[in-house]
């Protein structure tokens, strides 16, 4: 084969991409792009056209001992975020990745929906809706100021590993996040609040849920992974 | 550019300065998709979770070759996760799933996928895709997203090699064809 026609090269290279040239061939064309810079230019250019099909693809979840073993096969130092790294990557993520309007718009719809069994207008309420990084939304979040009550509203049910629970924290930027207590992965609860975190719910700008040991985490922080936020607002 | 595309290139960019931090960020964003990908192709859970570790070593060592005008940093980290992917594949014997394939009905499968393209690149080689007969284009979608061989889509669509093969290679000289317009 002449590997200098144009044509065969952008062949090859389209095929090589696609994964349709294989084996034998395969190898003998890897080898000949080591070699020559032109050739791999032509493969790059036809990697970034049919690379971008892969967008398309519906995200699946992945099971977490893969980041384990991953940290652990690449050297690296920190099994754990820091306290900071918890924070902070709970308010990027936000910043970044959540589509606030969309939250919003879904607090106030239930907000809404909520309200028409209420008996009265409510007011001086405090709601979050804590979604995946996927911004599929799992608990609604209703601080009920004048009752004096947290109402934990079930979006859609989670599920938890054993000897595992789910512990909802409040933040306010720049503090550290203030436990809110466990809450369950799919039972609608009630729950009474302390006139001192009644007075911190009204500064605190996101919730989050972390994965902690059964009984809550054991330093009074969060240390295990974090796989919900939300934004407060204020209804 | 969308905003997540610009949020991966700074995580990528950041995990070519070895920055660990980063680098987890990028596999809590991408690793799902990136999963997906290699769960359509491997159909075993094992199998993806293997392609995509090995993905990621290598996204991590080769962060440093990634930039902007290599395409969007999702389609960058999918070919390695593609060709990890179709490594292991190959390595298999793999029993094939024989049900046959019609090639003319495959687009109802991969036919909405078209709107969940997020780049620019993708919506122009979606518009060329469609540029295709229904055969072309999808013996090609066959290809790419579950990684089937020229002797696969011949047997499983019960046509001749050489017209698979000819299918496929016109197919993609259209597509670049078309992108060049």
């Amino acid at each position: 084969m002449n590997y200098q026609d144009p044509e065969l090269r952008q062949a090859l290279a389209a095929e090589y991409v696609l994964g349709t040239l294989q084996g034998r061939a395969r190898k003998r064309f890897e080898r000949l792009a080591e070699q020559d810079a032109r050739l791999r230019q032509i493969i790059s250019n036809w990697e970034q056209k049919l690379g971008s099909l892969s967008e398309g693809i519906a995200p699946v979840d992945v099971p977490e001992h893969i980041w384990s073993s991953l940290q652990k096969r690449l050297g690296f130092t920190t099994t754990k975020q820091s306290e900071t790294g918890v924070i902070g990557s709970i308010w990027n993520s936000l910043m970044l990745w959540r589509s606030l309007t969309t939250v919003v718009t879904i607090a106030l719809m239930f907000a809404a929906y909520l309200n028409l069994f209420a008996p009265k207008l409510v007011v001086n309420q405090y709601i979050a809706v804590l979604q995946t990084e996927q911004q599929q939304a799992s608990w609604l979040i209703k601080s009920d100021l004048q009752n004096k009550r947290m109402i934990v509203h079930i979006v859609n049910e989670q599920t938890i590993p054993i000897g595992k629970a789910f512990e909802l924290w409040m933040i306010k930027e720049g503090d550290k996040p203030i436990s809110l207590g466990l809450i369950s992965p799919n039972q609608p609860q009630n729950l009474p609040l302390s006139d001192e975190l009644l007075a911190k719910i009204k500064q605190a700008s996101v919730m989050a849920v972390s994965i902690e040991p059964a009984g809550g985490s054991p330093t009074g922080q969060p240390t295990g992974p974090v796989p919900y936020t939300g934004k407060v607002t204020q209804l | 550019m969308t905003s997540d595309q610009l949020s991966l290139q700074t995580l990528l960019a950041a995990s070519a300065r070895k920055d660990e931090q980063a680098f987890a960020k990028l596999y809590s964003l991408a690793s799902a998709n990136l999963y997906a990908v290699a769960l359509r192709i491997l159909k075993k859970e094992a199998m993806a979770q293997d392609a995509l570790q090995e993905a990621f070593v290598q996204i991590w060592h080769r962060a440093v070759d990634f930039h902007s005008d290599k395409g969007s940093p999702m389609a960058w980290m999918a070919t390695i996760v593609r060709y990890r992917s179709l490594d292991i594949l190959r390595k298999q014997k793999r029993l094939v799933n024989v049900a046959g394939i019609d090639l003319e009905q495959v687009d109802t499968e991969l036919g909405p996928l078209g709107k969940l393209l997020e780049s620019d690149m993708a919506h122009e080689l979606w518009r060329c895709l469609q540029e295709l007969n229904d055969k072309q284009r999808n013996a090609i979608l066959l290809a790419f997203y579950e990684g089937l061989t020229h002797d696969e889509l011949a047997e499983r669509t019960t046509t001749a090699l050489g017209t698979i093969k000819s299918w496929i290679r016109r197919g993609l000289q259209s597509v670049k064809g078309c992108l060049e317009r």
